[in-house]
């Protein structure tokens, strides 16, 4: 079961106001290779994983995505705390803004809100622990887009800290791969006996 | 310590909690990580025990709550600006 | 002889498999870095660069 425990994993603290950037770090919120995703990813993944690594990476890097979907969360919402409504046209925040304010909204930086189609649960182990592998990547990669999107310190920090993340994900789920190669070569061994007098 | 100093140090032990764990669910067998891990939650444990004391409860549904007064509810919360400490400038 | 942070021999013995090579445990970063760096692991740390 889920604890919540009062604090950030990294704490976010934005002293700049920015909607423009917020619309775009949102897509780490509910786009398609965002915290909503991976968390629901892997927490899904683990009723169908086959070793106890696996069952155990997948519960842990999942619970820890939804400690970074707050981050996120947090991150669009005090960049447009107290936004002066002239900002927000100018901003083109304006098509979000009007269906859900300064409100936080899983969706992408294109306004697609979130869907499960982001995210697979094949039930199958081998094929599971790629998807989480591609999924760490295209988080990686989208949070250094998002990181040459602005130059804020504040900003920058906990971005940073999500892209190192998603890079130890990544060689967890492969460690994790390891010891399913080893779980399906087990399964596929057939111990024939040798027949008495048969030469070597 | 005051409040961000203490903070600070337990969000620094948590995570370093957190990574050995992970790093501890592919090597299962480690002992040098074990003892680690071990150390690092004992020293985040006492110091969450103090924390808590000072500033309030941690946990929902775990931690304990003072008799005359349910600070759970306090502001600010972990999303808001003044819930957090400066991470800039490290040593 | 210099602690090497991962495993240096794979063994393969099928095609279609994709490896990654096991971590070893050698150094941790000092705590007051591990926030800042993403991680505790020296070796996980400033990746793509």
């Amino acid at each position: 079961m889920w604890i919540y425990e009062k604090k950030m994993e990294f704490p976010v603290k934005i002293k700049k106001q920015d909607p423009a950037l917020a619309k775009l770090i949102i897509t780490q919120y509910g786009g398609p290779d965002g915290e909503l995703g991976a968390s629901l990813r892997y927490l899904s993944q683990r009723y169908s994983a086959v070793t106890p690594q696996s069952k155990a990476i997948l519960n842990d890097i999942g619970t820890e995505e939804l400690a970074h979907l707050e981050m996120i969360g947090s991150i669009c919402h005090q960049l447009c705390r107290d936004i002066d409504p002239e900002e927000i046209k100018k901003a083109g925040f304006d098509s979000y803004y009007v269906d859900h304010g300064t409100g936080v909204y899983p969706s992408s930086a294109s306004g697609v809100p979130f869907t499960a189609a982001v995210l697979q649960s094949k039930g199958d182990p081998v094929t599971d622990l790629y998807e989480n592998m591609a999924a760490e990547q295209k988080a990686r990669s989208t949070y250094e887009y998002l990181m040459q999107m602005t130059d804020d310190p504040d900003v920058l920090e906990p971005l940073r800290f999500l892209r190192e993340r998603e890079i130890v994900h990544f060689q967890r789920f492969g460690e994790a791969l390891e010891g399913v190669w080893e779980y399906m070569d087990r399964k596929r061994q057939f111990i024939v006996q040798k027949p008495e007098g048969m030469k070597e | 310590m005051n409040r961000d100093c203490m903070l600070k140090r337990l969000t620094i032990l948590d995570f370093l909690a957190v990574d050995l764990q992970l790093y501890l669910d592919s090597h299962p067998d480690d002992e040098n990580a074990i003892t680690k891990y071990n150390s690092v939650v004992d020293e985040a444990d006492g110091l969450r025990a103090q924390y808590e004391d000072l500033y309030g409860p941690l946990f929902s549904f775990r931690s304990y709550s003072k008799r005359d007064e349910f600070n759970w509810t306090d502001c600010p919360w972990p999303w808001e600006n003044g819930f957090n400490f400066e991470i800039g400038g490290d040593e | 002889m210099a602690c090497r942070p991962f495993e240096e021999t794979i063994h393969v013995n099928r095609l279609a498999r994709a490896y990654v090579p096991m971590q070893k445990l050698c150094t941790l970063l000092e705590p007051t870095q591990t926030l800042l760096s993403g991680t505790v692991f020296p070796e996980l740390a400033d990746f793509y660069k």
